[in-house]
């Protein structure tokens, strides 16, 4: 359990000023909340993406779950308790009972502080603007028809009333017109690092399977004999570190960095090598320290001549998955790429070291999906 | 859902907050809209976070000569509303009114967009397209220049080193005010994209590039095609998108593929009159 | 002013979430109290080796072998063949599910009690994983419950002859069709406070719930407590749609942990939990085949439908209902002369089926619609004539179909004309060649549906539930002060029945609506009911009200003509007085007398007094029929394989409508989550089991942006079994969507000869169907 201690942070509430302690990880909603008593700010998705927590901060919409206590010293917030005396807060609500803008009630806090940040800038209520404009907030009741017809509403009334709109919203569009050719220079500095080596990742029975093939500047017997030995090929994974290995079974772990997501994936595995076609088999199993994800994997490679000159062709298939937290994500395309980019990692490892260098320094991605493949014994602490 | 615990620091400069990753498990968060859904989910577990959300030199926007240079610590919010002493592209205007929701504009930065390089986010492509220069500052204080098209390596990945952060995003001043489209394709509004296209041509300064984001991986700038554009200033033939994207991207699905030059030709459809 | 049946009324309950005071489970204070976070299985299917508490922490961590005394959540069934699955509070020996709970961890916050989670180390040894029908079916299956021998629950058949449709049959249309697994996505999701009373040594459980009664009688059950010993209170609920009407593990597992640890606990599920664990519903797959004659007339339809289950059986709903519900309502609205069908409810390392808004009937209503207008397109008629061909006739009405469902009022086929005409099904053909030229699809599609509402005991008997659902019971009183104290021991999640339940009292009593206060979802407060689900609270708690409040009226007549010194038979009920002729007297003085002064009353007086329960169900026991017919129109991008809304019309007849405004409410929040189903919402599963859309950035939600707006129209055919006429209307909206919209899609992409039979309907499956019909067509053009 974490250690760190609350500090703490003052803000001005619905226009009362108070001091509370709070972790640096505490929400803001739940320094609302669990600490202020206000409970009308709602936790719904706490990815951002519902719009239940909105309340406003210095004057604008923020999402209370993605705005952490600290950040928040100082700050003036206004949640559904408050908006005393608040002229187009007061329509907003007339409108929403009026209008049956609401049903179970629990969007509506949000709904209301976007609702009133809309109404304060729009000069027209138009219906389709209206409504991407409140596409950050979901309602599973109402379908949206009396919270747009609120809106709508509201704006009119605003205007009647004479209350001109905030920050101009509108934003100039590309002009189609007035093109004329041109000749472009282009430079060609601009690219990214060298390309990943080349193949395909698919997705089968729940594996994503990579077969790639990288060639190396060197010839089949020294690369197999790099190949072979199970040390040298865990130096050249990024992250991986072994712990300890026998003739067939091996254990360790692999740190994983994608980003900001982190992960450690500690297990076991056996490997044969087999001298006669050059060919090497690893499979593995392991767990992430914080419990919630799993990756399983097995890795075949085969060195052979290449079609030219003295190097070699290698040939890698490996296949992994991912089990819990880390593989519940539906953007497989993401971790392709990490895997092109850590085979690259690895074959550059792979060839510096067999010409008598060192492993390359990882610039902040390890392996993470051929790591899967090298660990065991699920849930082994 | 709750995230791991971890302390908050605020530095006052770059190059404090730069130095502070040098303790293990550091993280930088500017607005938190991107890694705030990390942190609670507990896929991102850091120990620390370092916050340059409230650095004022990086909330800055002013020109210099013939550059605008905006903060890392801008938001969405105020490049969509024009909140600023000097003009802002219409292009960046127009693409930041089209990031996620306002609630998550009023928070989240161009800097932090960038830095987290996600595949699918806006800012990636469009400063790409754009042709922007980041200013990058390491915990030494030094500074150096890289071009966006250089930045960005990968999903998440990027030239950034282990102690450096984004300081500023420069542009050309006039870029991506008259010839400029773009298009994303997504399934909601407000959520990743499947597919962008971006194109910016800058006759004054014979630039011209097309950019094709939400790959997977880092944009894909189109030089050749840019450059036939600009000459002939007529929409690529049919099938011509197509057989690019086929040779660039050999792995992508057919939809990936089809969504991917969908968006490109509706980009330049908004720059071309037919 | 009276509020009675039928009119707008603005709602009660809104004043409170307007201001932020609403009380949902996570609101609620109870000094003490900590949080619970679950550990949860990584894993579909696995066998439990070991599972090890941090150090130190051992009494902040409870699993399966800390409560032995908690029996598992057994919905028994009295269907032959049903096979019975015992449901844990933790996983004992194996977790079958990703997302079973395997431990509850407590703390003073849920971040401590998520860090305490994280620490605890499960050894899992993997089993092979059914991650879908087809493993589920093949030869030697990995087996969920291997006493079973086999992974189905439950199957069923119905027969009757086919053989003279098959003869006669001009057309036939034979098709698989796919529904996605989906989430329900209440706003706020599943929570539970649990505590130790002393003073009345009663556990109490505030929970998010659309049936108190039942989780108070389910929860006594599994923790083998006298139920006088616990009490159930449902606070505020931010929405429900059926995955709150089902006794969950969780509530066990956080009352035990309240009661062994003499705290109050409370668990919120989080979205993460929400869209893995609670991925529980509408996966369906159907193999049909319709015979049609030339005209298009039905003859007959042959059908096998597999529901994906998940890999236990919920409590009181079970296993069965889906799967049976689906093969009895297929046939839906139509006049339909033969019909056989075999359903099989199959067991899957999946959540646990529970019924979702419209119950079957959203997948029915899709195999229905799409094989119709198959029929319409194969016998070259439009299909509103194929619809009215074939819809049920209203001379025809009361009429029992071909399933022996007793549809007892309406005109289907009117129903299906005034949508077509809404939306202008006449001159839609020539917008559509208009659109084309521009070289846009855009289509047009029908759906109709008839919803069984409140069905009653014999139904809910032959599906042989633990727990069949009888009289609905309602209080009415008049409080000494003289206004009106309603209680019921349904709930509201969303749905209004605060005001609705009002505007019956208001009908009998004629009081100003302002006087009337409803009290629901504590079970200590209520009499009992089964709750809120199948579309039965305005029908069943509403009869109850009504029925509670005529006698009321009754006894306040006698009373008021006592005081008045009359005949009660000639006196009337207005404005909150009993009146004869031009003399009155106050209902609060009426309560005056029999609370506060009872020396006013004769000896004689009724003892029973002016609090009156009374327990009420419909006339007939098979249900009321609503029915509709939702109308679409589409724009298909060929390019993106997006699918745009272009006009949506829903014409529906629910009988009396008690509030229109609130019977709008429902009709629209029921077809945008219709059309979620239709275009957007599906848990994605590897085969191993493992769902890839864990939060709401890979499971799509429609936002405003995603949804028209509706128009509606209505026609009213009141029920003559029913208190008032009333219809149930709760989920109907939510039955079409899918057919509408994929008829018009289909429709709109027709000269490019894709047709879609799967749902949701993405913009890859668009994709994926307008490249396979160019591929067909090339290789047709060049063979």
């Amino acid at each position: 359990m974490s250690n760190i201690q609350p500090t703490p942070i003052t803000l001005t509430v619905n226009g009362r000023k108070a001091t509370v302690l709070a972790t640096p990880r505490t929400q803001l909603a739940e320094v609302l909340r669990d600490q202020m008593n206000l409970t009308a700010t709602h936790l719904a998705c706490e990815q951002g993406v519902c719009g239940a927590c909105t309340v406003r901060m210095n004057g604008r919409p923020v999402r209370s779950c993605l705005t952490f206590a600290n950040s928040c010293d100082g700050a003036e917030i206004e949640t559904l308790e408050g908006y005393d005396g608040d002229t187009l807060m007061d329509r907003l609500r007339e409108a929403f009972n009026r209008n049956h803008a609401l049903q179970c009630g629990f969007c509506t806090p949000g709904m209301l502080a976007t609702s009133r940040d809309i109404v304060a800038r729009l000069e027209t209520p138009d219906e389709a603007v209206i409504r991407h404009e409140l596409s950050g907030n979901l309602c599973r009741c109402t379908g949206y028809m009396g919270i747009v017809d609120s809106i709508r509403q509201v704006i009119e009334e605003r205007n009647a009333l004479g209350i001109a709109a905030e920050p101009a919203a509108s934003f100039p569009e590309p002009d189609a017109a007035g093109f004329t050719p041109f000749e472009a220079e282009v430079t060609a500095a601009e690219k990214p690092e060298a390309g990943a080596a080349q193949g395909k990742t698919v997705i089968q029975d729940g594996w994503t399977v990579v077969s790639r093939r990288v060639t190396l500047d060197h010839a089949p017997d020294a690369v197999w004999d790099h190949f072979s030995d199970l040390n040298a090929v865990a130096r050249c994974l990024p992250g991986a570190e072994l712990t300890g290995h026998d003739a067939e079974t091996f254990a360790g772990f692999v740190a994983v960095s994608f980003g900001p997501i982190k992960a450690k994936f500690e297990g076991e595995g056996h490997y044969t090598f087999d001298p006669a076609t050059h060919t090497g088999r690893v499979e593995g199993r392991g767990k992430d320290r914080g419990g919630q994800s799993n990756v399983e994997g097995h890795m075949t490679y085969s060195v052979h001549p290449a079609e030219s000159g003295d190097n070699s062709a290698v040939d890698v298939d490996f296949k992994f998955r991912i089990e819990g937290l880390l593989g519940q994500f539906n953007r497989p395309e993401l971790v392709n790429g990490l895997v092109n980019h850590i085979l690259a990692e690895f074959t550059a490892n792979c060839d510096a070291v067999l010409s008598g260098g060192e492993v390359r320094e990882s610039r902040g991605v390890s392996a993470w999906a051929l790591l899967r493949s090298l660990i065991v014994s699920l849930f082994k602490k | 859902m709750k995230p791991v615990g971890f302390t908050h620091s605020f530095p006052d400069t770059g190059t404090d907050a730069a130095a502070a990753l040098k303790a293990a498990d550091t993280k930088i968060i500017s607005g938190g809209q991107s890694l705030g859904p990390m942190l609670n989910l507990r896929l991102a577990r850091p120990a620390s976070l370092v916050d340059i959300g409230a650095i004022a030199a990086f909330k800055d926007i002013r020109i210099e000569k013939d550059t605008l240079i905006i903060g890392a610590a801008v938001t969405h919010a105020r490049i969509e509303d024009g909140d600023s002493p000097v003009p802002l592209p219409a292009m960046m205007r127009s693409v930041a009114h089209n990031i996620a929701y306002r609630a998550v504009r009023n928070r989240g930065t161009i800097g932090g967009s960038l830095a987290h390089a996600d595949p699918a986010a806006d800012w990636v492509t469009t400063m790409t397209a754009i042709g922007a220069e980041l200013t990058l500052v390491n915990a030494a204080g030094e500074r150096r220049q890289m071009a966006m098209g250089s930045f960005m390596h990968g999903a998440y990945r990027t030239a950034l080193n282990a102690d450096e952060i984004i300081e500023s995003v420069s542009v050309p001043v006039g870029r991506g005010d008259a010839h400029w489209g773009y298009y994303k394709v997504c399934r909601k509004v407000g959520e990743f994209a499947d597919a962008i296209g971006a194109a910016v041509f800058d006759p004054t300064r014979r630039y011209a590039r097309i950019v094709v984001g939400a790959t997977g991986g880092a944009p894909l700038i189109l030089d050749e095609l840019a450059v036939e554009t600009a000459r002939s200033a007529m929409l690529p033939k049919d099938g011509r998108i197509e057989e690019i994207l086929a040779r660039e991207l050999p792995d992508a699905d057919r939809v990936k593929r089809h969504l991917l030059a969908t968006a490109t030709r509706r980009a330049l459809e908004k720059v071309l009159a037919k | 002013m009276t509020s009675g049946i039928g009119e707008r009324v603005l709602r009660k309950e809104d004043a409170r979430h307007l201001r932020g005071t609403a009380q949902f489970v996570g609101d609620i204070k109870i000094a003490g109290c900590w949080e619970a976070a679950f550990v949860r299985s990584p894993l579909a299917h696995a066998r439990i080796r070991g599972i090890e508490k941090p150090d130190g922490l051992e009494s902040r961590v409870f699993v399966a072998a800390d409560m032995p005394d908690v029996l598992p959540i057994r919905a028994e069934s009295s269907l032959p063949s049903y096979k019975q699955s015992d449901y844990p509070a933790l996983a004992k020996d194996k977790v079958r599910y990703v997302g079973e709970c395997i431990a509850i961890c407590i703390a003073p916050t849920r971040a401590e009690a998520e860090d305490i989670a994280e620490s605890v180390r499960v050894d899992l040894e993997p089993l092979p994983p059914v991650a879908s029908i087809d493993t589920a079916l093949e030869k030697n299956p990995p087996l969920l419950h291997e006493e079973w021998g086999d992974n189905l629950f439950l199957t069923t058949e119905f027969n009757s002859d086919l053989s003279e449709a098959k003869k006669n049959a001009a057309v036939v249309i034979e098709r698989e069709y796919n529904t996605a697994r989906q989430c329900m996505n209440p706003m706020e999701g599943k929570g539970v406070l649990a505590h130790w009373d002393t003073k009345y040594d009663q556990l109490v459980v505030y929970t998010s719930t659309q049936v108190p009664h039942l989780i108070r009688t389910g929860i006594s059950q599994s923790l083998q407590l006298d139920q006088a010993d616990v009490r159930v209170v449902a606070p505020d609920v931010g929405g429900g749609f059926g995955y709150k009407c089902v006794l969950q593990p969780e509530e066990l597992s956080v009352a035990w942990t309240a009661r062994h640890c003499n705290r109050p606990i409370r668990w919120t599920e989080d979205r993460r939990e929400h869209l893995t664990a609670g991925a529980n519903t509408r996966e369906h797959r159907y193999k049909l085949k319709a015979y049609a004659d030339k005209n298009g007339r039905l003859l007959g339809v042959d059908a096998d439908i597999w529901v994906d289950i998940g890999a236990y059986s919920v409590w009181p709903f079970t296993a069965c209902l889906e799967a049976a519900q689906a093969g009895g309502n297929l046939p839906g609205p139509y006049d339909l002369g033969a019909y056989s069908c075999r359903t099989y409810s199959v067991a899957t390392n999946k959540p646990a089926f529970t019924p979702y808004r419209g119950v079957a009937r959203p997948g029915v209503c899709f195999a229905m619609e799409l094989t119709i207008d198959a029929i319409a397109r194969a016998v070259g008629k439009d299909p509103l004539e194929i619809r009215r061909l074939n819809l049920v006739q209203a001379e025809a009405m009361p009429y029992t179909n071909i399933t022996g469902k007793f549809y007892d009022t309406g005109d289907y086929p009117s129903a299906a004309v005034q949508a077509a005409d809404m939306i202008g099904f006449d001159t839609f053909r020539k917008r559509k060649e208009e659109a084309a030229r521009d070289g846009r699809f855009i289509g047009l599609g029908l759906s109709s549906f008839t919803e069984q509402s409140a069905h009653g005991t014999k139904v809910f008997a032959a599906w042989g539930l633990p727990l069949v659902p009888g009289y609905e019971q309602a209080m009415v009183k008049l409080t000494p002060s003289g206004s009106i104290e309603v209680k019921s021991g349904n709930h509201s999640f969303g749905q209004g029945l605060e005001t609705t339940l009002a505007q019956v009292a208001c009908d009998w009593l004629k009081v100003d609506i302002d006087r009337v206060k409803i009290v629901m979802g504590d079970t200590g407060l209520t009499p009992y009911s089964t709750g809120a689900y199948a579309s039965r609270g305005m029908v069943m708690a509403g009869g109850a009200v009504s029925k509670a409040s005529e006698e009321l009226v009754r006894r306040l007549r006698i009373h008021g003509a006592h005081l008045l010194q009359c005949d009660p038979e000639k006196t009337e009920i207005k404005d909150g007085r009993v009146v004869h002729g031009q003399a009155s007297v106050s209902f609060a003085e009426i309560a005056d007398a029999w609370y506060l002064h009872p020396d006013r009353l004769p000896d004689t007086v009724n003892t029973a007094g002016l609090e009156v329960t009374e327990g009420y169900k419909p006339d007939i026991d098979t249900g009321v029929f609503t029915y509709a017919t939702h109308a679409a129109i589409v724009e298909v991008d060929p390019d993106t394989g997006r699918v745009e809304i272009l006009d949506y019309v829903i014409f529906e007849d629910c009988g009396r409508r008690v509030n229109p405004m609130i019977l709008d409410g429902q009709s629209y929040g029921g077809a945008a989550q219709g059309i979620g189903t239709a275009l957007f919402e599906e848990t994605l599963y590897d085969s191993g089991g493992q769902p890839l859309t864990s939060t709401l950035a890979d499971y799509v939600l429609p936002g405003p942006s995603e949804l028209p707006s509706f128009r509606l129209g209505h026609s009213e055919s009141p029920s003559p079994y029913t208190r008032h006429g009333i219809k149930g209307v709760g989920e109907g909206a939510a039955i079409a969507p899918s057919g509408a919209i994929v008829n018009a899609i289909n429709d709109a992409l027709a000269p490019l000869g894709a047709e879609l039979t799967q749902i949701p309907a993405t913009p890859h499956r668009v994709l994926e169907a307008i490249f396979e019909a160019k591929e067909q067509n090339r290789a047709g053009a060049s063979a």
